[in-house]
């Protein structure tokens, strides 16, 4: 075996897996650099658990090459791979204790005793839980016991880490706290990640480079920022967020251009417009715009100014932080972001008030791609 | 206007139903546990207690030779029933095909679901056929038959509940499929195990019918020397050791709680 270079990191190519007749991967192949936190986002069904089970060694694939710091891994069992993984469901040794759960991966590589009991000792400080050595993981809560779990994959010194869904069972305030402990420890230890969500915002928060999952294809990779701004198409677009898609046209007017949404004309601002002259066309496009970029104004008077959409409250509703107002423009739904501090005016909203509503920026989709 | 109720309390009406059965269950145990420790040997009033049937019992019925050869004969049936019936249930849940688990499924339902009467009778044929004929061996595996499907059930739904997540931990920890096995999932289905070797014990204790059919002639376990003693009359020490029978039972019983029967969904839990 070549010498292990942990920078190579994960580089998974053209793996194929079909399940009785069903592809459920299709030549997927991507690359983790060492040290880095990569997320594989996806709905149920996109294979994304799948190609996790593949990279462990959990299940072989039929086809592709899974290669790990630079050797390849394909065929090698996993407890000869040296990847720790953690699961959704924490899945620690119910009848061991904390301390044995940790240590069960350091007894199988005979690891003497008194160095078993330091590592032990290291990886529970990490984790913030010294002290629930003699605990059984019935004993401990949900957070606790994911916390034991991260500890135990990690104290092995894996040469890559797997998280399968790792915030799921918890519950909501839980799981901010983990999810923030996560991105410190991943941070702290270096070790390169790869995590298995169906939840965007937790890939968005956690991940150097999101990867999205659609029916076993890689349908993006990139930035979370840029996936959020920038998606590829409607899939990633509504998988990311809450998103408005509109059917315009674009023409050329006087000293500029004017976007047509319906039986409304109206000025793009600066930005969108940008936007719209970059994808080079004209004619008919799709706009995809995040609720935060639609801004709302109570309309003032009969006649619309030339940069904005005359609409309809349809509803508002409260969350807290922000407030979604509901508007229909030209027969199209739409959803709008506001923060504070406009939600007290905006929240006494009636439905049925008209509105201007005005697109800040907006991704301009391939027409193609509607479904 | 009926009184409003809590929803879970128990109606007047079930707790008669309730009683009468436990009745018609422990009054009759309850007689012979009596008769047991009376003096008179026809069971007759007044009650004047003795131990002299215990007495009996040890020094000269001829009670204890079957009871040792029912005790020997069950407790090899059960461990092997345990030893069988474990790595069955693993196969069943681990390796099995669709269509081979649900032949095992089948062959096992009809050791419990056929009468032991025609499976005792089946078995007396097959062993005549086969050149085995009525015999100890003959017995062993006919009680085997019928003890293996408890153990593979109890074991096989315990395995189920298991998370499979915990076998992809250890193997992904560095522990082989066979190490996996022992420091794992051995551990967690071995309550069980145990409480399937327990009640294949029992099983095997109390067939009388497969023991009837395959009994060679002049051996005679326990069940057998009672069914002889009750057609030419009997003394109280048999009722002595029905009392030292039922405090086992009870004992057995006992254990098979404490190994968490109660979750398995099967009868012999609390």
């Amino acid at each position: 075996m070549s010498k292990l270079d942990p920078a190579l990191g994960l580089v998974v190519g053209k793996v194929h897996k079909t399940y009785n007749a069903t592809h459920v991967l299709q030549d997927v192949s991507l690359s983790v650099p060492g040290g880095e936190f990569h997320t594989l986002l996806g709905p149920s069904g996109s294979g994304k658990t799948t190609l996790l089970k593949i990279i462990a060694g959990f299940t072989p694939a039929d086809a592709g090459t899974v290669t790990l710091s630079g050797s390849v891994i394909t065929d090698t069992l996993p407890e000869h791979r040296n990847i720790g993984v953690v699961f959704q469901n924490y899945a620690l040794f119910p009848h061991m204790t904390v301390s044995q759960n940790i240590a069960f991966g350091l007894r199988m590589r005979r690891v003497p005793k008194l160095e078993r009991q330091r590592r032990v000792q290291d990886v529970l400080a990490l984790v913030r839980m010294s002290g629930f050595e003699h605990r059984r993981p019935a004993a401990l809560s949900g957070g606790q016991q994911q916390r034991v779990a991260l500890a135990r994959a990690l104290v092995i010194q894996p040469q890559l880490l797997l998280l399968d869904e790792p915030l799921s069972a918890l519950d909501r305030k839980v799981r901010q706290e983990v999810r923030e402990e996560l991105k410190r420890i991943q941070a702290e230890t270096g070790v390169t990640t790869v995590m298995v969500t169906h939840d965007q915002e937790e890939a968005l928060f956690l991940a150097d480079r999101v990867l999205v999952l659609e029916s076993g294809a890689l349908r993006q990779e990139g930035s979370p920022h840029d996936i959020y701004r920038n998606p590829v198409d409607e899939f990633v677009a509504g998988f990311l967020g809450p998103i408005n898609l509109l059917n315009v046209e674009s023409r050329p007017g006087d000293g500029g251009m004017v976007l047509r949404l319906g039986a409304q004309d109206f000025v793009p601002a600066s930005g969108l417009a940008v936007t719209v002259v970059a994808a080079k066309l004209s004619g008919p496009m799709h706009l995809a715009v995040r609720p935060e970029q639609l801004t709302v104004q109570p309309a003032q008077g009969t006649a619309k100014p030339p940069d904005a959409l005359a609409g309809t409250v349809t509803g508002v509703e409260f969350g807290g932080a922000v407030v979604t107002v509901r508007v229909e423009v030209e027969g199209n739904a739409m959803a709008i972001l506001a923060l504070s501090p406009d939600i007290l005016a905006i929240a006494s909203w009636d439905p049925g008030s008209p509105v201007w509503v005005r697109i800040r920026q907006a991704r301009v989709l391939p027409v193609a791609e509607r479904r | 206007m009926p009184r409003l109720r809590d929803a879970e309390a128990i109606s007047p009406g079930m707790v008669a139903v309730l009683t009468v059965s436990l009745a018609i269950l422990f009054v009759p145990l309850f007689i012979i546990i009596l008769l047991s420790f009376n003096i008179s040997p026809y069971g007759t009033l007044p009650f004047q207690g003795t131990l002299k049937w215990y007495g009996a019992l040890f020094r000269n019925s001829g009670l204890l030779a079957p009871t040792w050869l029912s005790l020997q004969l069950s407790f090899v049936v059960a461990i092997s029933a345990s030893v069988f019936g474990t790595t069955a249930a693993v196969w069943l849940e681990k390796r099995a095909t669709r269509l081979g688990a649900t032949i095992l499924k089948v062959a096992l339902l009809s050791a419990i679901t056929v009468p032991w009467l025609i499976l005792g009778l089946a078995m007396l044929l097959v062993m005549n056929a086969i050149g085995l004929g009525r015999g100890l061996f003959s017995m062993y595996l006919g009680l085997l038959a019928t003890t293996l499907p408890y153990v593979v059930f109890i074991v096989a739904a315990r395995l189920r509940a298991l998370d499979p997540d915990l076998d992809h931990a250890a193997r992904s920890l560095g522990a082989s499929a066979f190490v996996t096995f022992i420091r794992v999932s051995a551990p967690l289905i071995l309550p069980a195990i145990l409480s399937g070797t327990l009640i294949s014990f029992m099983v095997s204790f109390n067939n009388f019918l497969i023991q009837y059919f395959l009994a060679p002639f002049g051996v005679q376990t326990l069940p057998l020397k009672i069914y002889t003693l009750i057609r030419v009359g009997y003394l109280p020490d048999l009722n002595a050791l029905a009392t030292v029978i039922v405090a086992a039972t009870c004992v057995i019983i006992l254990l098979l709680h404490r190994l968490g029967l109660r979750n398995s969904g099967l009868p012999g839990g609390g």
